[in-house]
C-alpha cells in the first residue's frame, strides 16, 4: 500500500515537468527536425522535394570555411579578453567599499540589446568618433583609425567585449560572493597567509564559474548575428550571416540547413571538448 | 612610527580611490556612448556633424519628429510591449509547475532536466529562428503575433525556470512541514508559504523574460516580418540593411528608455544571485 502511494506521487512530479520542458522540447525538436530534413532536400520550397545528398557534398567550400574560422576567431578572442578583465575585477570589487554602486552600474549594459550596443560603440569608434578625435589631438596617431568593418573584426570584438564583460562580471561576482567567509577564517586560523588563501581557496572555488562563463560567452559570440553584421568585416562574416544570406538571398534553403547543422555540430563539439578539458583541469587541481 | 602611519594612509586612500576610479570608468563606459547617441539623435540635418568636430554644430529635434511622424514607430513600440507582456505571462504559466517539480521534489535525473532546459539559450539563435520559422509556417503561424509570442516564450521559459528553481530550492522545508502540521491544504501551502517566498524570484524572472523579449531580434526578424514589427526590427532597418546613424540613434533611444526605466524601478529585485542563477552555474 505504502509503496503504491509513493509510486503515484513520483509520477505526478514528472507530469509537472511537462509544461515547461515539454514546450521547449516540442519546439526544439520541431526546429531541429526541420533543419535536418531540409538539409537532405526534404520539405524543399524552391525545388522538388526528394531525398538527396548533393547539398551536403557542396557545403564545405571556401566561403563556409572562411566564415566558420571568422566566427571561431571572434568567439575565442572575445571570451579570453572578457575573462582576463572580468575575473580580476570581480576579485577586486568584492574587497572594496561601493560595491553596490559598481554592481548596479554593471547591470546596465546587460539590458542593452546587441543592436543598440553595436550602434553605441560604433558612434565612439567611427572615423569621426570621440576615440579618433582624442587620439589625433593627443598626437598618438596622425590619421583617424578606420575600425569599422575592418578586415580583422576589431570593431566587432570591441562591441562584444563591451556587452559581455559586464555579463561575465556578474557571474564571477556571484561566484566570489559565494565563497564562504568561515572557510577563509578557518584557513587563516590554521596559519594560511593572504597568498595561500587566494591560491588555495578563492581560486579553486571560483574557477568552475570562470570556466563556465568563458564557454557561455564563447557561445553567445559564436551564435551572434547582428553585431558582426553591423560592425564586422564585409567578408568573411559570421556563419549565422552566411546561413541567413544563403536562405533568404540565394533561396537555397537546403544548403542553409546544412550550414545550420554544421553550426550546431561545431558548437556542441567545442562545448563538449571544453567541458571535458575543464573537468580534467579541475581534477588535477 | 611615521612610516607606518603613511603606509596606513596610503592603504586607506587606495581603498577609496580604487572603487572611485572603477565607478568613474564604468560611468564613462556606459555614459559616453549614451551621450553620443543622444547627440547623434539630435543633429540638425542642415549642419552635418563630421570630422574633426568633437561636438555637433547645431542641435534640433528634426530626426525625432521625422521618426515619430513618418514611420510607424509607435505601433512598433505597442507591439513590442504587447508581445513582451504575453511572453512573460505565458512563460510564467509554463515555468511555474516545472520549476516547482525541479526545485522541491527529489526527482531522479533533475540535473539532466536542468541542463536540458538551457538548450534554447545555447543553440545558435539564427539557425533556430530560421527553422523554427519554417516549422511555424507549416503550422500557419508565420507572420502572426501568436507565432512570435510562441517563439519568444521558447527563449523566455529557460530564464524563468532557472530563477524559479533556485527560489523554490531556497524555501526551507521546515516551514512547509510546519504549515502541513497545522493542517494547511496543498492550496494554502502554496499560497501562504511558497508564493511569498518565491515572489522576489518571480519578479526577477519576469523582468528577465520581459526585457529578453523586448530585445529579441532574430526570432521577430525571421518569424514576424513583414506583418509583426517590433522596435529591434525597425532599428535593424536603419542599422543593418542601410546605415542611417541619426535615425538609428533615435530608435535606439526609444528602445532603451523603457528597458532602462524598468531596470531602474526593479533594480532592488534583481539580486546578483538570481542573475548568476539565470546566466551561469550550469
Amino acid at each position: 500500500m505504502k509503496t503504491a502511494r509513493k509510486k503515484r506521487k513520483f509520477e505526478w512530479g514528472y507530469l509537472l515537468l511537462l509544461p515547461g520542458l515539454g514546450y521547449i522540447l516540442f519546439f526544439l525538436a520541431g526546429a531541429t527536425g526541420m533543419m535536418i530534413a531540409q538539409s537532405f532536400g526534404l520539405f524543399n520550397y524552391t525545388a522538388e522535394s526528394r531525398f538527396s545528398l548533393e547539398y551536403w557534398r557542396g557545403i564545405l567550400n571556401e566561403t563556409f570555411v572562411d566564415d566558420l574560422l571568422y566566427s571561431l576567431k571572434i568567439a575565442v578572442c572575445a571570451s579570453l579578453l572578457c575573462i582576463c578583465i572580468a575575473y580580476p575585477l570581480a576579485l577586486i570589487i568584492k574587497k572594496l567599499p561601493g560595491e553596490r554602486t559598481i554592481l548596479s552600474l554593471v547591470k546596465i549594459p546587460m539590458f542593452i540589446p546587441a543592436l543598440v550596443a553595436s550602434l553605441l560603440i560604433l558612434n565612439i569608434i567611427d572615423y569621426h568618433g570621440i576615440l579618433n578625435i582624442i587620439l589625433v589631438r593627443l598626437q598618438i596617431i596622425e590619421e583617424p583609425l578606420r575600425l569599422r568593418n575592418d578586415s580583422w573584426g576589431v570593431a566587432a570584438l570591441l562591441i562584444q567585449a563591451w556587452k559581455n564583460i559586464p555579463f561575465m562580471l556578474i557571474i564571477m561576482y556571484s561566484a566570489v560572493e559565494a565563497v564562504r567567509r568561515d572557510v577563509i577564517d578557518a584557513a587563516r586560523n590554521l596559519g594560511a597567509g593572504r597568498l595561500a588563501v587566494f591560491t588555495q581557496i578563492i581560486v579553486p572555488l571560483t574557477l568552475p564559474s570562470a570556466l563556465v562563463s568563458v564557454i557561455l560567452v564563447f557561445i553567445r559570440v559564436f551564435n551572434d548575428y547582428v553585431i558582426s553584421k553591423t560592425a564586422g568585416p564585409l567578408y568573411p562574416n559570421t556563419i549565422s550571416n552566411l546561413m541567413h544570406v544563403t536562405a533568404y538571398l540565394y533561396n537555397d534553403w537546403p544548403s542553409a540547413a546544412c550550414i545550420g547543422c554544421l553550426m550546431v555540430i561545431t558548437a556542441v563539439s567545442f562545448v563538449s571538448a571544453y567541458t571535458y578539458l575543464s573537468k580534467k583541469l579541475m581534477q588535477n587541481l | 612610527m611615521e612610516k607606518e602611519f603613511s603606509a596606513q594612509l596610503t592603504r586607506k586612500l587606495l581603498r577609496y580611490l580604487v572603487p572611485f576610479a572603477i565607478i568613474v570608468i564604468l560611468i564613462a563606459w556606459i555614459g559616453v556612448p549614451m551621450a553620443y547617441c543622444f547627440l547623434w539623435s539630435a543633429v540638425d540635418p542642415d549642419y552635418p556633424w563630421s570630422y574633426p568636430d568633437p561636438l555637433p554644430q547645431k542641435l534640433s529635434l528634426f530626426h525625432w519628429r521625422y521618426i515619430l511622424e513618418n514611420t510607424n514607430i509607435l505601433g512598433a513600440v505597442g507591439s513590442s510591449f504587447f508581445i513582451a507582456g504575453c511572453t512573460t505571462i505565458l512563460s510564467f504559466l509554463l515555468a511555474l509547475p516545472t520549476s516547482y517539480a525541479l526545485g522541491r521534489r527529489q526527482l531522479k535525473g533533475a540535473g539532466f532536466f536542468k541542463t536540458l532546459m538551457l538548450l534554447p539559450l545555447v543553440l545558435p539563435g539564427m539557425a533556430m529562428a530560421i527553422f523554427l520559422g519554417r516549422m511555424l509556417m507549416k503550422m500557419g503561424l508565420s507572420g502572426t503575433y501568436t507565432g512570435v509570442i510562441l517563439a519568444h516564450t521558447l527563449m523566455g521559459v529557460p530564464y524563468m525556470m532557472r530563477i524559479l528553481v533556485v527560489s523554490f530550492e531556497s524555501v526551507p522545508q521546515d516551514l512547509v512541514d510546519a504549515a502541513s502540521n497545522l493542517g494547511a491544504t496543498a492550496f494554502t501551502r502554496f499560497a501562504e508559504v511558497y508564493f511569498p517566498m518565491v515572489l522576489p524570484g518571480l519578479v526577477a524572472g519576469s523582468i528577465f523574460t520581459f526585457i529578453n523579449s523586448m530585445e529579441e531580434f532574430n526570432l521577430t526578424f525571421i518569424i514576424g516580418l513583414p506583418t509583426v514589427k517590433t522596435i529591434p526590427t525597425v532599428l535593424f532597418s536603419y542599422l543593418g540593411e542601410s546605415f542611417a546613424r541619426t535615425r538609428a540613434s533615435v530608435v535606439s533611444l526609444i528602445l532603451l528608455i523603457p528597458n532602462l526605466t524598468l531596470l531602474l524601478i526593479t533594480e532592488r529585485f534583481i539580486k546578483t544571485e538570481y542573475m548568476g542563477a539565470a546566466l551561469g552555474k550550469m
